[in-house]
């Protein structure tokens, strides 16, 4: 069950209606919700759901032993925990890629494990691996039972995030919070969520799947290539700006807030502010617990190159078993290096290097665009074919097909929801109300009459 | 911050919004009416295309809703594809068979996404029932046991299982609610299409029996048991497809595998052969060799009918599934086949070497 299906709409309203109307006790609601995110879970299968609950019952009980041991021995036994937890995600993860690799290298042929990946391991795995950190750190405190489930279960961002570190949510939980303008604004985000995953990511995924697939009905010139490259990157947004925005909107409805995982990307005009606009909560989280750690920027310029690199390469790893990933987060690490050293990775538009600036906006993001070829490719025969199609001059190349031009429109809606969300928060607060129950009505409507192409969500695989 | 304004433009910006949009033409020409509302005690939306899977193969496998307690007295199971499905009575068959002092139960199997018969007697396997007679399609023995709904709904486990029933259903019943107020807009690779809301193909079955209650679609209308739009004769379909005697590998491996199957449930099997014609180019050998699966019965030591008789039938769709009389007719076919004990072998039955090969 995903969020955008009939069904878990169906059930999504009386869970909001009883937390907010119906059970007034914070306790018992905060064990409802517990017991629907772990019923929401269950409906992916039963080895998701053991595997979640048999991983935290193994972290819960190293918090203890954490909270109550010595700092040295809290030390080692976090170290212990943490790579049990990341021995638990690659297994799952990473087993068969390795197994492939081996095989393919040594002539074996050693079997798969075929139990799957496990639903949000990932994600919940960064959960745990961030509390004990902050946790042996003394910065937060040991959480009981139904905190701590509640913190890991909690289904708005149980399967894809965003990831919300224990000392945002725990002070959250165990209170009432009865905010005049959760309702609406968390409508708002929820109806505009569905409206980006269900209209333009899935409607812009029917119009170019085809061409990634080589199944189309036409061969796409190279302007083609270009406009389903960029329509990518507006696919991949949607869908995960749309997902967040959506986890955002349950989770006020529901009397609690996550922190926001986007912040129009598209107008980031370095590789550095790219990353704190897109997927913020990881790239915060990538920072803390794994770029500082490594030695940040702190220790000269190669080093600093070294660990962005590092983390860029683990970042793309992270995202999946595959070549074309690690690819996807080399060439991240590439640009970061390569704009840092020549000093334009500072965002804004201020200064005397306007210019310089603006060029290396455009650069910015066609390099996030032909980064994206490797992300959505299925081989790296695939990317490097998609690629060289890109360079195609001649005269018939400059032509796009119909079902591209089509797909830019909804590509044209994600910029269009950028520019809202920015023009939102510029506009008189007389206002704000208003256009936001304009906007949520549009969405809404939208969302019921204009046909939805079943899509997975691209980052519950992950 | 007064959060009136935003209810205020909510409201009447969605009420202005939804009017506008009730206004448009849905599809051309006429609309036929939308089915009755599900009536859930004696029948189950089995199948409704725009959900995106059927609900049957769940329900029938993993004995949702206590349907194991309404399969097992059953004497006789009809297995096999949506050609079963629509082409046979399991109800009708079960009165015909019947004697006085003497009911026989029988219960239709079929399933849509060009099911194997393997898979009904696979559903018998998880449902504990053993030591029945089962007829058992003949006419899709080229294709391997499981399809992709098979492999979809095996892979699911109990709770995935009720999940993905009601939601189809919950998919169903909205769509069905908004039918008459508001049209659907479809992007496709060629263009902007408006549909009317209720925009997939519905398939009712009944509980008690399996059998199709009621097929609608959004464009025909109701079409089964009744009214069937595109009615064409079986025979002359099947005339234009021509016969081939070959038979591959793949069935021979696959009917033995039914074979096993039937045989680890003490289970009576009897081939029979649906009649439907349809030219499939995609895949040839489905139609081709029709005919000469019935020569593979010796190799499997089942009872094996001759196809049932093939005139007079008519399909609802050019050739591949019978209309509502002609299943009656081809299930009357089929028990008095069954009555009168003709097992027939196809001529020259001793040579069921591999031709063509």
């Amino acid at each position: 069950m995903t969020y955008i299906d009939t069904l878990f709409l169906v059930l999504l309203i009386p869970l909001v209606a009883a937390v907010r109307y119906v059970i007034v006790p914070v306790r018992l609601r905060e064990w409802l919700i517990i017991a629907a995110s772990v019923m929401f879970l269950a409906t992916w299968g039963h080895v998701s759901l053991l595997v979640f609950l048999s991983v935290i019952a193994i972290n819960f009980a190293a918090t203890i032993g954490i909270d109550r041991a010595g700092d040295r021995a809290s030390r080692y036994l976090m170290a212990g925990m943490i790579a049990a937890d990341l021995l638990a995600l690659g297994y799952f993860k990473y087993f068969n890629f390795f197994i492939d690799s081996w095989n393919g290298v040594a002539g074996t042929t050693l079997p798969h494990h075929d139990l799957g990946l496990p639903l949000a391991i990932s994600f919940y795995t960064f959960h745990l691996v961030s509390y004990l950190v902050d946790l042996q750190g003394r910065r937060v405190r040991r959480a009981g039972v139904r905190e701590y489930l509640f913190y890991l279960s909690f289904f708005p961002h149980l399967v894809a995030g965003p990831i919300v570190r224990a000392w945002q949510f725990f002070p959250q939980i165990g209170k009432r919070r009865d905010v005049l303008g959760d309702l609406p604004v968390g409508l708002y985000q929820f109806v505009s969520g569905i409206f980006l995953k269900s209209i333009i990511a899935d409607n812009i995924a029917q119009l170019i799947d085809p061409i990634w697939d080589g199944t189309g009905a036409f061969v796409p010139t190279g302007a083609d290539h270009w406009a389903v490259a960029w329509l990518y990157y507006c696919q991949i947004y949607a869908d995960f700006a749309g997902y967040s925005l959506m986890a955002l909107g349950m989770s006020r409805f529901l009397g609690y807030r996550l922190p926001p995982n986007f912040r129009q990307p598209m107008l980031a005009s370095s590789l550095q502010e790219f990353w704190r606009r897109w997927h913020m909560t990881l790239s915060r989280w990538l920072r803390d617990y794994l770029y500082r750690p490594l030695g940040g920027s702190r220790a000269g310029r190669w080093r600093t190159s070294i660990n962005l690199m590092a983390t860029m390469l683990l970042g793309g790893l992270w995202h999946g078993a595959g070549w074309t990933l690690v690819i996807w987060g080399a060439l991240h690490g590439a640009g970061l290096v390569i704009e840092r050293a020549l000093g334009l990775n500072q965002s804004g538009w201020n200064g005397s290097r306007g210019a310089a600036r603006a060029g290396w906006f455009v650069i910015t993001q066609i390099w996030v665009t032909l980064a994206w070829i490797f992300f959505r490719s299925a081989n790296l025969h695939s990317a490097l074919t998609f690629l060289g199609a890109l360079g195609d001059r001649s005269a018939a190349s400059m032509v796009i097909h119909p079902p591209i031009r089509l797909a830019a429109g909804f590509g044209l809606g994600a910029l269009l929801h950028q520019a809202f969300e920015l023009g939102i928060v510029r506009m008189p607060r007389r206002w704000i109300p208003g256009a936001l129950g304009l906007t949520t009505a549009l969405a809404g409507v939208a969302d019921v009459v204009i046909l939805a192409p079943s899509k997975v969500f691209i980052y519950f695989k992950f | 911050m007064t959060w009136r304004r935003y209810w205020l433009g909510f409201s009447t910006s969605s009420f202005t919004a939804l009017l506008l949009i009730s206004r448009f033409p849905a599809a051309p020409g006429q609309r036929p009416p939308r089915p009755d509302f599900p009536t859930f005690r004696r029948s189950f939306p089995a199948e409704y295309s725009a959900a995106g899977s059927d609900t049957a193969h769940d329900i029938f496998l993993h004995g949702l809703f206590n349907i194991g307690s309404r399969l097992k007295p059953a004497d006789v199971f009809l297995t096999g594809s949506s050609h079963m499905e629509f082409g046979l009575s399991a109800g009708e068959l079960g009165s015909l068979l019947s004697k006085p002092g003497h009911t026989v139960r029988a219960y239709n199997l079929g399933l849509g996404c060009g099911e194997s018969a393997g898979f009904g007697l696979e559903i018998l396997g998880r449902n504990r029932i053993s030591h029945r007679s089962v007829i058992a399609e003949a006419g899709m023995l080229n294709i391997s046991k499981e399809r992709i709904c098979a492999q979809q709904s095996e892979r699911r486990d109990l709770i995935q299982a009720y999940t993905s029933v009601f939601q189809i259903w919950a998919r169903y019943l909205w769509d069905w609610a908004l039918d008459p107020a508001l049209p659907r807009l479809v992007f496709a690779q060629d263009g902007l299409h408006v549909q009317r809301f209720l925009y997939g193909m519905l398939v009712q079955r009944e509980w008690d029996t399996g059998d199709v209650v009621l097929a609608w679609h959004p464009v025909e209308g109701t079409f089964y048991p009744d009214q069937a739009v595109r009615d064409t004769e079986v025979a002359a379909a099947s005339m234009a497809c021509g016969v081939d005697w070959r038979i591959s590998d793949g069935q021979i491996t696959v009917s033995e595998t039914l074979r096993q199957q039937a045989t680890a449930l003490g289970a009576d099997l009897t081939m029979t052969f649906v009649p439907w014609a349809r030219p499939m180019p995609e895949f040839p050998a489905w139609y081709q060799a029709q005919s000469a699966r019935i020569r593979i019965a010796p190799s499997l030591n089942t009872r094996c009918f001759v196809a049932i008789p093939v005139d007079g039938l008519r399909s609802w769709d050019g050739g591949n599934h019978l209309t509502g009389p002609s299943r009656s007719l081809a299930t009357k076919r089929l028990a008095a086949g069954i009555q009168a004990g003709r097992f027939v072998i196809a001529p020259d039955a001793a040579d069921v070497s591999k031709q063509g090969h």
